[in-house]
C-alpha cells in the first residue's frame, strides 16, 4: 500500500511539476519564437557613448542597472549610429533608412507624410503607441510624432520666480507612468522614451562623484539616467507588463572628448562619436549574450517589428537583429554608413563615411574633399589617417562609399523648410545649437 | 506684453475661475502660498504635488489647482488633472479649454485638437477655442493653416479681438512684421474695437515698426506719442532706447529733464533719465537724478537703482549705508530683494562683521528663502572659506539656478584650485548672461591655468568685443596667441591697444615680450623706449627692459636697470625673474640657482623660479637634479610644457615609470600636446606595452601628421606590431619630409633589411656611415647594421 502510495505521489509530483510554465524549460531561441505581440519599449539616451558604460568595459560604476540588464540580456558590442546629430540619426532609426535615403539633413528638414515610421507600422498592426521625449530636434513639427497616439514633450516651463526642474529624467518617467496608467492592457504597447540628461551633463549633486570636471559631470549624468532603467522596470512590473515586454536600450549618437580633436557631437562622423550602446532585454532572462558582429541603428526598427511579429517593409534598409541574438554569428560585419551634411554647429565638418567593421573611410564634403582611412584593428579611435599608406584598401572603401553616395533620396520622406518654432529655437540654442 | 498675455487676460479669467478648493486641500494650499512668498521652489513644488495628488471634487477646484500647478511649471501635472476631470465632466467647456491649452504646452498638439473637436460654436469661449486650435496647428508646423483659422474666426465672431491679437503674435513670431502691422492698424481703425486695447496697440505698432524698419522709423511714431504725453514711462523708455541707439543720448536726457519739470509726479521718469545720462557719459547727472528719485519716492525700485549705481562706481560702502534703514515696503518680494541687496553690498564693501549680523537677521526673518544659503556662501568666500562656500552653493544651485550663483560657485572652486570645475561654472554663468564680464574673465583665468590656449584666445577676443576698455583681456589674448605661436596677430592687436590706452604699461610689456620671442629684441627695446618717463620707471617695464637688454647681450646695462628699479621700488616677481634669467644667461649658473631659491622663498606660490632652475640644470645635462624643481613648478601651476620637460628629465635619468606618469600628466593638462604623446609612446614601447604605445603614437600622428619625428615613432611601432609594409611606407614619407634625419634613415634601413630589400638598406646605411662622426649616438648601431648585411 505504501509503495503504491509512493508511486502515485511521485506521479502526482511529476504531474504537478509539469503544470508550471512549460516555456521556462525551452531554449531562449524557442522562447523568443513564441513571443506573441509583446509590448515594446525603446529607451533612447541622447548623447551616450558606449565605451563609458560597464557592459562595454568601463571600469567605474556608472551603469550598474544596465550592467544588470546586460548580464541577463543581449549586448551588441559594436553598434553604430548613422549620424552624430540627433535629428538625422533618429530619422534613420525610425525609418530604417540611411541618411542618404531619407534626406533629412538640414535644421529645417523634417519627416514628411511619405516617411514610413516604426510607430505608424506598429499602430496599423494594432499597437497602442506613445512617446515621451524632450529634444527640440524631435519636436512634433519635424514630423517625428507620426504614428504615435501620444507624443508628449514635457517642456521645462519657466516662470519668472522658479526655474523648472532639472534634470529631465524624472519628468520623462512621470509622463511615462501616466501613459502606462492610461494604457489599455488589451492592446500591446509601443513606448518610446528619450532622455536628455546626458546630453546636458545634468544630474543631482549627490550623483556627482566622478570628479568636478566635464568628464565627471558626463559620467554623473550617465549614472543618473542609468537609475531610470530600474524605475522603468518597476513601472512595468507594477502593471504586470514586465513578462510581456521587450526593452531596447540605445542611443542616437555618442560624445567626443578629444577624439579627432573634437568635443561634443555634431562636428563630424568619425566612428568614436557614432559608437553607441545597444542592449536588448527580453521578457525572460537569458545567459549573458554578447554579439560581436557590427550592427547599425537602422536595424532597430526591423528588429522591433520582427519581435512583434509584424512584417518588415521591403523598403527598410536595415535588417532584423533577431537572427544574431542566439546561434552562431555571421563572419561578415554589417556595413554602416553615416553622414553629417549641414553646419549644425558653427564648425561642423560636413562628412560622409563608410565603416565595414574593419576599416573606415571618411570623406569631407567640402571643396577639398579630404579623405581619411582608418584601420580599426589597431586604431579604433580613428586617430591615424593612413589614406596615403594603404592605397589599395582606400580604393576598395571608396568604391563602397561612391556606390552609396550615388543612391538617391527617396521621394516624400523628407519635408523641407519646416518652420522652427521660436520657443523651440530658444531651447535648441540653450543646449548649444543654432549659434 | 505679448498679445497672448493680453488675450489670456481678456479670456482666461472666465476659464480658470473659481476658488472651490476643498477643506482638506487648505493646508497644502497654505503651504504652497507660504512657499511662493518665501520664493522657495522646492517647497512650492512639494505643496503643489500634494494639492494635485488627488483630483479635487469640483471642476472649479480642478481649474484652480491646475492654475497653481501651471504657475510653478508643473504643466504636465496640470494637464493630466484636467484630462481626468474632463473625462468625468465632458460638457464643461472650461475644462475642455484648460485641457487644450495644457496639451499644447506639453507638446501634445494633436491631443489639443482632439480635445477641441465638437466644441460648441455658440459657447461664450468659442473664440478662444479657435485661438487654441490655431496654436495647435502652429505647433504641428502648419502655420498657414493656423492663420487661416484665425481669419475665418475673425469673420465668424462679433468680437474678434482675441483672434486678431493672436494673429499679431503669430506674425510677429514669424518675423512677418509688415503683416502684423497691417493687423494692428486694422484694429486701430475699427470703431468697434475695445478702448482698452488702444494704448497697447499704439506701443505694439511702435515695436513692429522698429522691427520692420529700424529705430528711426519707430522714433517718428514715438515722437508723436511723446508730444501727446511726456509723462508716460513706457513711451519714455522706448524713446530713450531709440535715441541712445542713434547716439542721441544727450537729446534724450534733455527731453526727459524737461518732462520731469513739467510732470514732477511722473517719478518713473527718473530712472529712464538716469539711463540716458549714463549713456551720454554724464555719471554725475545720473547720480543726481537717481537721488532725486529716492527723495521724491523712496520706493524699493528707486533705492535699488541708486544703490546699484553707487556700487558700480566702486562706492559699495555708501550703497550699503543707503539701504541700512529700509523703508516700510509692503510687497514681500520687494522687501526680500532689498534686504538681500543690502547684505550683498556690505560684503562688497568689506564690512563683514555687519554683513554677518545682517545675514543672521535675514535668516531669522526668512529661514527658508534660498537666497539665505547664497548670502552665507558669499560671506564664507569673503572670509576665506572657499570650501564651505562651494559646498553651500552646490546645494543652493538646485533651488536658485541663476548665473550669479553659478559665478560665485566658480569663484569658490577657483580659490580651491579646481580650475576645471571653475571653468565649467564660469562658462555656464557666461552662457546665461553673455554680458557678464567677471564671469568671462574668470573663465579666461581658468583656461590659462589649464593651458587651454585656443579657447582662452576665443574668450579673450569675446571680452574685447564686449568691453574694449578692459586691459586684462588684451594681455590674456596676447599670452594665448604667444602660446599658440601666432606672433603677428599679437603685434597688431597690442599696438592697437597701446594707441587706445597709452597710460597702461601692460600692453607695452606684452608687445615687447611678443617681439623678443620672435627674436626681434631690438624692436622690443624700441617699444619700451617709447614709454613715457613715468611709465618707464614702473617695475613691469623695468623688468622687461632688463630681459631684453640681456637678450641683446647688454648684460651689464640690464643689471644696472634692475638695481636702479629695486632701489626705488619694492621688488616684484617680474624683477626677480629678470635677475634669475640674467644670471643664467650670463653664465653665472650657481648664482642663478641661489637667486631662484631666494625668489621661491619670497613668493611661495610662484612656479617660475623653480622652472627656470630646472631648465638651467637640464640644459647642463644635470637631469636628475632638474627633477625636483620641475616637480615644484608643477605643484604650483599646471603647465603641460613643464610636465613634458619633467618627463624628459626623468627619462634621461633612467626613471621610465615616473617619466610615463609625467607625460600622461602633460597630456591631461593640454590634450593637444604632441611631444608628450610621442615620448610616451616610446616609453611605453620600452616597457612592453606595445598596444598602448601604438595608440599613443597614433594619437600624436593625428595631431601632427607632418612631423617627421612623430612619423618615425609611429612607423617603428607599426613595424613592431607586425605592420611592416605600412611602417616602411610611413618611414619613406618621413624621410621625404626630413632627409637629413639620421634616426629616420637608420630606422628605414632596418625596415628595408627586414623586408629583404637589402640593397636599399645598404645604400641608406652607407650614406649614414659617410655622414656620421665617430662619437655620434648612431655610430655603433649603423656599424652593426652594416655588418649584418655583409
Amino acid at each position: 500500500m505504501s509503495k503504491c502510495f509512493a508511486l502515485v505521489s511521485t506521479a502526482v509530483a511529476l504531474a504537478l511539476a509539469g503544470c508550471g510554465d512549460a516555456s521556462d524549460d525551452l531554449a531562449p531561441e524557442a522562447r523568443l519564437a513564441r513571443l506573441n505581440r509583446p509590448n515594446l519599449v525603446l529607451l533612447i539616451v541622447d548623447t551616450l557613448r558606449a565605451d563609458w558604460l560597464e557592459p562595454y568595459g568601463y571600469s567605474e560604476p556608472v551603469s550598474p542597472e544596465l550592467q544588470s540588464w546586460a548580464s541577463r540580456g543581449i549586448v551588441f558590442e559594436r553598434a553604430l549610429a548613422q549620424s552624430s546629430w540627433t535629428k538625422m540619426s533618429m530619422a534613420s532609426l525610425f525609418t530604417s533608412l540611411w541618411p542618404r535615403t531619407h534626406g533629412v539633413e538640414l535644421s529645417t528638414d523634417g519627416l514628411g507624410e511619405g516617411a514610413l515610421l516604426l510607430a505608424e507600422i506598429l499602430r496599423d498592426a494594432g499597437y497602442a503607441t506613445a512617446a515621451v521625449q524632450s529634444n527640440g530636434w524631435l519636436e512634433q513639427s519635424f514630423g517625428f510624432q507620426q504614428g504615435f497616439d501620444h507624443y508628449v514633450f514635457p517642456r521645462a516651463w519657466s516662470v519668472k520666480q522658479f526655474s523648472s526642474a532639472w534634470p529631465h529624467r524624472d519628468r520623462v518617467l512621470e509622463e511615462a507612468s501616466r501613459l502606462l496608467e492610461a494604457h489599455d492592457p488589451e492592446r500591446p504597447l509601443f513606448l518610446y522614451l528619450h532622455f536628455m540628461d546626458v546630453h546636458e551633463y545634468a544630474s543631482p549633486p549627490e550623483f556627482r562623484t566622478f570628479g568636478n570636471h566635464e568628464r565627471g559631470f558626463y559620467l554623473a549624468a550617465i549614472r543618473w539616467v542609468d537609475e531610470a532603467l530600474r524605475h522603468v522596470q518597476e513601472m512595468l512590473a507594477e502593471r504586470d507588463m514586465l513578462e510581456d515586454t521587450v526593452v531596447v536600450f540605445a542611443s542616437d549618437h555618442g560624445e567626443a572628448f578629444g577624439e579627432n580633436q573634437a568635443y561634443g557631437h555634431a562636428y563630424n562622423v568619425f566612428s568614436p562619436v557614432l559608437r553607441v550602446p545597444l542592449v536588448v532585454k527580453l521578457p525572460f532572462d537569458v545567459p549573458a549574450r554578447r554579439v560581436r558582429t557590427q550592427v547599425r541603428n537602422i536595424d532597430i526598427a526591423p528588429t522591433l517589428l520582427d519581435l512583434a511579429g509584424v512584417a518588415i517593409p521591403e523598403g527598410f534598409e536595415g535588417s532584423s537583429l533577431v537572427p544574431l541574438m542566439f546561434g552562431p554569428e555571421p563572419e561578415v560585419d554589417r556595413v554602416s554608413y553615416a553622414s553629417l551634411r549641414a553646419h549644425i554647429m558653427l564648425d561642423s565638418e560636413l562628412q560622409t563615411a563608410v565603416n565595414d567593421g574593419s576599416w573606415t573611410l571618411v570623406r569631407n564634403l567640402d571643396e577639398d574633399g579630404e579623405e581619411h582611412l582608418f584601420d580599426l584593428a589597431v586604431d579604433p579611435r580613428e586617430d591615424a589617417n593612413i589614406i596615403d599608406l594603404e592605397p589599395d584598401r582606400a580604393d576598395q572603401m571608396r568604391k563602397l562609399l561612391d556606390a552609396h553616395e550615388r543612391t538617391g533620396t527617396r521621394a516624400g520622406v523628407n519635408r523641407e523648410d519646416v518652420r522652427i518654432d521660436p520657443k523651440i529655437a530658444e531651447r535648441l540654442r540653450a543646449v548649444g545649437y543654432l549659434q | 506684453m505679448s498679445a497672448r498675455v493680453l488675450a489670456c487676460t481678456l479670456a482666461s479669467a472666465a476659464v480658470l475661475t473659481g476658488c472651490g478648493v476643498d477643506r482638506e486641500d487648505r493646508s497644502a494650499r497654505e503651504r504652497f502660498d507660504q512657499a511662493v512668498e518665501d520664493r522657495d521652489p522646492v517647497r512650492a513644488r512639494a505643496a503643489a504635488v500634494d494639492l494635485g495628488r488627488e483630483l479635487p471634487d469640483t471642476p472649479e477646484a480642478v481649474i484652480e489647482v491646475a492654475r497653481l500647478l501651471s504657475e510653478i511649471g508643473e504643466m504636465n501635472r496640470a494637464h493630466w488633472m484636467l484630462r481626468e476631470a474632463r473625462s468625468r465632466h465632458p460638457d464643461r467647456v472650461d475644462l475642455t479649454l484648460g485641457l487644450a491649452e495644457t496639451s499644447i504646452r506639453i507638446g501634445d498638439a494633436a491631443g489639443a485638437l482632439a480635445a477641441l473637436e465638437g466644441f460648441p460654436e455658440g459657447a461664450q469661449q468659442a473664440a478662444y477655442a479657435e485661438v487654441l486650435r490655431a496654436r495647435a496647428h502652429v505647433e504641428l508646423g502648419k502655420f498657414e493653416e493656423a492663420l487661416a483659422i484665425l481669419e475665418r474666426g475673425q469673420e465668424r465672431f462679433e468680437e474678434p479681438s482675441l483672434l486678431r491679437l493672436e494673429r499679431i503674435d503669430l506674425l510677429e513670431d514669424e518675423r512677418r512684421f509688415e503683416e502684423a502691422l497691417s493687423t494692428v492698424r486694422e484694429i486701430q481703425e475699427d470703431p468697434t474695437a475695445p478702448d482698452t486695447m488702444y494704448d497697447w496697440l499704439a506701443l505694439k505698432e511702435i515695436d513692429l515698426v522698429y522691427a520692420a524698419e529700424g529705430p528711426e522709423a519707430s522714433l517718428a511714431l514715438l515722437d508723436v506719442l511723446w508730444a501727446e504725453d511726456s509723462s508716460s514711462v513706457e513711451v519714455a523708455t522706448r524713446r530713450t532706447s531709440r535715441l541712445v541707439q542713434l547716439t542721441r543720448a544727450p537729446e534724450a536726457l534733455a527731453d526727459l529733464s524737461a518732462a520731469l519739470e513739467a510732470h514732477p509726479e511722473a517719478t518713473g521718469l527718473y530712472a529712464v533719465a538716469a539711463r540716458a545720462a549714463i549713456a551720454a557719459g554724464d555719471l554725475d547727472t545720473a547720480e543726481a537724478l537717481l537721488r532725486r528719485h529716492v527723495e521724491s519716492d523712496a520706493s524699493a525700485a528707486s533705492l535699488r537703482n541708486l544703490a546699484l549705481f553707487l556700487n558700480q562706481r566702486g562706492r559699495s560702502a555708501e550703497a550699503a549705508e543707503l539701504l541700512a534703514d529700509l523703508p516700510e515696503i509692503s510687497d514681500p518680494a520687494q522687501r526680500i530683494e532689498l534686504h538681500y541687496l543690502a547684505i550683498a553690498l556690505r560684503i562688497e564693501a568689506g564690512d563683514l562683521a555687519a554683513a554677518r549680523h545682517s545675514v543672521e537677521e535675514f535668516g531669522r526673518e526668512y529661514p527658508r528663502n534660498p537666497r539665505l544659503g547664497y548670502l552665507q556662501a558669499r560671506l564664507d568666500l569673503a572670509e576665506g572659506n572657499a570650501e564651505a562656500a562651494a559646498a553651500k552653493l552646490s546645494e543652493v544651485l538646485t533651488r536658485l539656478d541663476r548665473p550669479d550663483v553659478k559665478h560665485l560657485l566658480a569663484v569658490a572652486l577657483e580659490r580651491q584650485g579646481d580650475h576645471a570645475g571653475a571653468e565649467v561654472r564660469y562658462g555656464l554663468a557666461a552662457q546665461e548672461n553673455p554680458q557678464q564680464i567677471p564671469s568671462l574673465l574668470g573663465l579666461l583665468r581658468t583656461l590659462e591655468a589649464q593651458g587651454k590656449w585656443e579657447r582662452a584666445a576665443d574668450v579673450a577676443a569675446r571680452v574685447i568685443r564686449i568691453a574694449p576698455a578692459d586691459p586684462s583681456a588684451y594681455q590674456a589674448l596676447a599670452r594665448a596667441q604667444i602660446a599658440l605661436d601666432r606672433p603677428d596677430e599679437v603685434e597688431t592687436l597690442l599696438r592697437g591697444h597701446m594707441a587706445r590706452h597709452p597710460g597702461l604699461p601692460g600692453p607695452r610689456v606684452a608687445l615687447s615680450f611678443a617681439l623678443r620671442r620672435q627674436g626681434r629684441a631690438a624692436e622690443a627695446l624700441a617699444v619700451l623706449d617709447e614709454a613715457e618717463a613715468e611709465q618707464a620707471r614702473r617695475a613691469e617695464l623695468s623688468a622687461e627692459r632688463a630681459v631684453v637688454l640681456g637678450q641683446l647681450g647688454r648684460v651689464s646695462e640690464a643689471f644696472d636697470v634692475l638695481e636702479a628699479t629695486e632701489a626705488a621700488e619694492p621688488s616684484t616677481r617680474a624683477l626677480r625673474h629678470a635677475r634669475i634669467y640674467l644670471l643664467f644667461a650670463s653664465g653665472r649658473g650657481e648664482e642663478g640657482l641661489a637667486a631662484a631659491e631666494r625668489a621661491a622663498e619670497t613668493s611661495g606660490d610662484d612656479p617660475a623660479p623653480h622652472r627656470m632652475s630646472a631648465d638651467f640644470l637640464a640644459s647642463r645635462g644635470r637631469f636628475e637634479e632638474a627633477v625636483a624643481p620641475y616637480r615644484r613648478a608643477l605643484d604650483r601651476a599646471a603647465d603641460a610644457e613643464v610636465a613634458f620637460r619633467l618627463g624628459v628629465a626623468l627619462e634621461r635619468s633612467g626613471r621610465d615609470p615616473e617619466a610615463i606618469a609625467a607625460y600622461r600628466q602633460a597630456i591631461e593638462i593640454d590634450e593637444k600636446a604632441v611631444g608628450p604623446r610621442n615620448n610616451l609612446a616610446l616609453a611605453l614601447s620600452r616597457t612592453g606595452a606595445t598596444r598602448e604605445a601604438l595608440e599613443m603614437a597614433q594619437s600624436a600622428y593625428a595631431r601632427a601628421e607632418t612631423d617627421p619625428v612623430v612619423m618615425d615613432t609611429l612607423a617603428v611601432l607599426y613595424i613592431e606590431s607586425g605592420l611592416s609594409r605600412r611602417g616602411v611606407a610611413l618611414l619613406e614619407k618621413a624621410r621625404r619630409s626630413d632627409s637629413e634625419s639620421g634616426e629616420i634613415a637608420y630606422h628605414l634601413a632596418l625596415a628595408y633589411r627586414d623586408e629583404a630589400r637589402r640593397d636599399e638598406a645598404r645604400a641608406l646605411l652607407m650614406e649614414l656611415d659617410a655622414r656620421l662622426g665617430p662619437g655620434h649616438a648612431l655610430r655603433e648601431p649603423v656599424d652593426a647594421a652594416l655588418a649584418s648585411l655583409r
